[in-house]
């Protein structure tokens, strides 16, 4: 079973395209986005009543400056009056006041929004113009007040005092920052409770794959969310009886050869006693392929239990008899890899794997050159020939019980087309498989790993 | 007959099966190839033929009418007298581990080729022989050489390392004649005879291949070999001395 899900420790593996992960974070991140964009347009048109997409305090300052500069001069004090309240101070000033520089602007968005909302002939105002925020000085904290100076062309200096004002203007700022915070809070909290969510699912997954592969691993725990326990208690359910089923077979086999052995062995012995040597031979020939068959349909019932306990062993001095056999027997066979090679497994059900796949490529593709490796934790024992090698759509289905690579071949063939069948049950019962590729040259290339 | 088991009286092998025939076949071939024998048809009926006379060796089927086969072999095996070859048809190898562990010699399924079960026979009896000569005990089920362990029962080798290296019942066979008779030459026909229950033919190579394979596994130099040396036109002397393990 895989470890608890750490949720601080995102993934090992980023979770596949369309899986429900990405999925449940797509939705929840759309959701997300309509909404804030909603409520931001409210909060905008609520500002902007009236003017719309223009942003207040810019447009009112420029709407002063424009008037102080274009209007009666006679007016100007009328005009200052007009405008004075307890959050606008309107001043005329005769000089420059010597703590602020010409040009010197706190907030450089602020100066060009206002110049954007002055006429083309009078934006050049602003270049001389000083803005800065007095109370606070960072800008995109809440702010209080605002001061713009601006020198109008007959040369008067006009200050505008916005008190309690500047909170409007960065309200909006303020609002898109803490929504920008609370949109990445959102996100990684949804990933982790997605993943969550889904961890028992992936376990689930996990199991089932396994129990695939071998119906004796662990079953899985029934814990989580009510849904995850029945599914976990039905797939429980269904491992014990694949597991009852395969015994059965095997018991029923087992049965069988054994009820036959013992009519088998008086067979044998009479046979011993016919007078004629070859028909003797013949019928002692025919005999052995009788025992063929049972001792092959029982090697692969056989091969999906582990009744063999597991041991360390030399696989190298294994796969070379192996090789050393078929070299014997005139047959093309090589190995190339190590003197020795021990690994933990069971030596008879591996022995019978290889063979079978040496026997195969012997058969089917001429030769066998076997090579083995020892990668890491990894056995890796390959068998390439030079036949007409397997084409990719038969690359699987070429394991499944009583397939033969050509129909032509008749029941002679060593493994009554239950080699490959076997080979991937004992390799699949060690935790690994037996895959093929095109061999470079021709031929096929098996492939057989096992964590060792 | 057979100069390798040449013994006053021929050996007296007790044959426990309920098959009569196969019983009667057995027994026939048994006399065919120099053994006296005594059937037996089931639990009862061998422990009154074990109490009537002493065997040398007791070939024992498991599923019998009136009881199980294995208890009759711990039984056998706790009065600790003659071997015992277990001759069934269940075949699993678990079954085989059963029935070693019990104190059977040796298993060999059914159907056999007669001149196997022969030539397993054989085996049991030199073995029990040299040991009973050497130091009459029979508690040797396994033997040592140069941190190699040979187990006769299990019928297995495994280096000091305890990595098991798999050997052919032939092979088995002929390394075990090998160490069991250390320091002495072993003839090609004594080990051609132990493996087939038979004398070779004169152009038979195969004791050479199979001795070749035995280098490889345990030589530390195949290609100049120290514990399997080739005496020339005498046979072959294992040189490692060799203690019970």
């Amino acid at each position: 079973m895989s470890a608890p899900v750490d949720p601080l420790r995102l993934w090992r593996r980023p979770p596949a395209p369309w899986s429900l992960f990405w999925v449940a974070i797509a939705i929840l991140l759309t959701t997300f986005l309509i909404s804030s964009v909603t409520l931001f347009a409210l909060t905008q048109a609520r500002v902007d009543s009236g003017l719309p997409r223009r942003v207040p305090l810019p447009d009112q300052a420029a709407a002063i400056i424009l008037a102080f500069e274009t209007g009666d001069v006679g007016q100007r004090d009328l005009m200052r009056r007009a405008l004075n309240s307890s959050d606008l101070g309107v001043r005329l000033l005769e000089t420059w006041p010597s703590e602020r520089r010409r040009g010197e602007l706190g907030h450089r968005w602020m100066a060009q929004t206002i110049r954007g909302y002055l006429p083309a002939d009078k934006a050049g105002l602003m270049d001389e113009a000083a803005i800065w925020f007095p109370e606070i000085q960072r800008p995109g904290w809440i702010v209080k007040a605002v001061q713009v100076i601006v020198p109008l062309s007959d040369g008067a200096i006009l200050e505008l005092d916005f008190r309690d004002r500047g909170i409007v203007f960065y309200y909006a700022i303020w609002t898109m920052g803490a929504w920008g915070l609370f949109a990445l809070v959102l996100t990684g909290g949804a990933i982790i409770v997605v993943r969550r969510i889904l961890a028992p699912l992936r376990r689930v997954a996990a199991a089932a794959d396994q129990i695939g592969r071998d119906v004796d691993s662990p079953p899985m725990p029934e814990a989580g969310p009510a849904e995850l326990r029945r599914v976990a208690r039905a797939f429980n359910a269904m491992q014990q009886r694949v597991r009852d089923l395969i015994g059965q077979r095997t018991r029923m086999l087992a049965g069988i050869a054994h009820d036959l052995r013992t009519v088998l062995t008086r067979q044998r012995l009479r046979l011993e006693a016919l007078p004629e040597p070859a028909q003797r031979a013949k019928a002692i020939a025919d005999f052995d392929f009788m025992m063929r068959v049972i001792d092959t349909h029982l090697d692969f019932a056989k091969a999906e239990q582990a009744l063999e306990p597991p041991t360390r062993f030399d696989l190298a001095n294994l796969v070379i008899d192996l090789v050393e056999d078929a070299a014997a027997a005139g047959k093309n066979a090589l190995y190339v890899g190590p003197d020795q090679a021990v690994i933990l497994g069971r030596p008879d059900a591996l022995r019978r794997a290889i063979a079978n796949l040496i026997d195969n490529a012997l058969t089917y593709g001429g030769e066998a050159e076997v090579s083995l490796r020892l990668d890491g934790t990894e056995a890796v024992v390959q068998i390439g020939d030079r036949g007409p090698g397997v084409r990719p759509a038969d690359r699987d289905t070429i394991f499944l019980p009583y397939r033969r690579m050509s129909d032509a071949q008749a029941l002679d063939a060593p493994h009554f087309g239950l080699g490959l069948a076997t080979t991937r049950a004992i390799l699949r019962r060690h935790g690994g498989d037996v895959t093929i590729a095109d061999r470079p040259g021709g031929g096929a290339l098996f492939i057989a790993r096992w964590p060792g | 007959m057979y100069p390798s088991l040449s013994t006053a009286a021929p050996p007296l092998v007790l044959i426990v099966d309920d098959d009569p025939e196969i019983r009667a076949m057995v027994r026939a071939i048994l006399t065919q190839h120099g053994f006296a024998s005594v059937e037996a048809e089931g639990v009862g009926a061998a422990h009154a033929a074990l109490r009537a006379q002493a065997f040398d060796l007791v070939l024992l089927d498991l599923g019998l009418g009136d009881g199980d086969g294995l208890d009759l072999c711990r039984r056998l095996r706790g009065e600790g007298a003659q071997p015992v070859l277990i001759l069934s048809a269940r075949a699993d190898p678990i079954d085989r581990i059963l029935g070693i562990e019990v104190g059977a010699d040796d298993y060999l399924t059914k159907p056999f080729h007669p001149r196997e079960l022969i030539a397993r026979i054989r085996a049991i009896l030199r073995r029990t022989h040299a040991q009973g000569v050497a130091n009459q005990s029979r508690s040797a089920s396994a033997l040592g050489f140069a941190g190699w362990r040979l187990d006769l029962v299990r019928r297995e080798l495994r280096r000091a390392d305890g990595a098991l290296v798999h050997l052919g019942d032939a092979e088995f066979e002929m390394l075990a004649l090998l160490v069991e008779r250390a320091q002495r030459v072993v003839s090609r026909d004594e080990l051609f005879e132990a493996l087939h229950g038979r004398l070779p033919d004169p152009e038979d190579r195969s004791i050479d291949l199979r001795i070749s394979r035995l280098r490889r596994k345990i030589e530390i130099d195949p290609k100049q070999p120290a514990m399997i040396k080739t005496i020339r036109a005498e046979g072959f002397l294992f040189t490692e001395a060799v203690v019970p393990a």
